[in-house]
């Protein structure tokens, strides 16, 4: 079976768009069981499912251009699966840090290193590729 | 339309890695400040440019309006990231804001455009 780099980047694009929906599904729980339309309402949960979904918002598209320009450039396959497996699990471990507790914890701060880790390679592989080095 | 191939896509890759510098910049202050959403509007304006910049090079626009939505594109990356944190009305963000939205729509607009060196332009 021949992987084309868009089908790679396709599993990745679905992945986290899939995460996202899930982030928005949470959001909407919490605003169904707080009974609050706008804003947070002062619920900590409301507030936590809100930011957990506003930095994945924050993060994900960007580096999902990165890894499609990467895979318009012909990457390396192994690289792109390095970039989108960081930064897809990543986000799992941050928004299910950021859904427990709004304080430091591992999930947060490792889901947050870890979506920071893909976009730096990510870039530097967008300069080392434009570049033809 | 065929989503940046030949010799374009190198210049897409560079200018979307120079916009992800910035835009990994202004959040990394926005970090650093704990201000949430996106405080600075990279995390919105550099989506859509680069979107808007890729459909313009992919629809064959022409080099300059190519140059220009890439130039405003990233002036206004750097403007955002380098804006005050504190002021949200601060000047670098206001017309990092402007300079954004003018790329994003000049990106899309090139979308639509011939290109100034095809044979069968109208112009």
């Amino acid at each position: 079976m021949l992987i084309t780099h868009m089908q790679v980047f396709a599993l990745y694009a679905a992945l986290n768009a899939f995460i996202i929906f899930a982030l928005v599904l949470l959001v909407v729980r919490a605003r169904q069981r707080h009974k609050v339309l706008i804003g947070d309402g002062g619920n900590a949960e409301l507030l936590r499912a809100q930011r957990a979904h506003g930095n994945a918002i924050e993060y994900v598209p960007l580096i999902l251009i990165l890894l499609l320009t990467l895979a318009s450039l012909k990457a390396s396959l192994i690289l792109i699966h390095v970039i989108g497996g960081l930064l897809t699990f990543g986000r799992i471990l941050h928004a299910i840090g950021l859904s427990r507790s709004s304080g430091v914890s591992i999930g947060r701060a490792g889901g947050s290193l870890l979506t920071w880790i893909a976009m730096l390679i990510a870039i530097v592989a967008c300069l080392f590729y434009a570049l033809g080095l | 339309m065929e989503f940046l191939q030949g010799a374009t896509a190198p210049a897409f890759a560079l200018t979307a890695a120079i916009a992800g510098a910035f835009t990994a910049l202004g959040l990394a202050r926005d970090a650093q400040r704990r201000i949430s959403a996106g405080g600075g509007r990279e995390a919105l304006i550099a989506p859509l440019g680069l979107i808007a910049l890729a459909l313009a090079f992919s629809a064959g626009a022409g080099a300059k309006l190519r140059l220009l939505a890439g130039a405003l594109l990233l002036t206004s990356l750097a403007l955002l990231a380098l804006a005050s944190r504190r002021d949200r009305n601060a000047p670098g963000r206001r017309v990092g804001l402007a300079l954004g939205w003018a790329a994003i729509a000049i990106g899309f607009a090139g979308a639509f455009l011939p290109d100034e060196a095809a044979p069968d332009s109208p112009v």
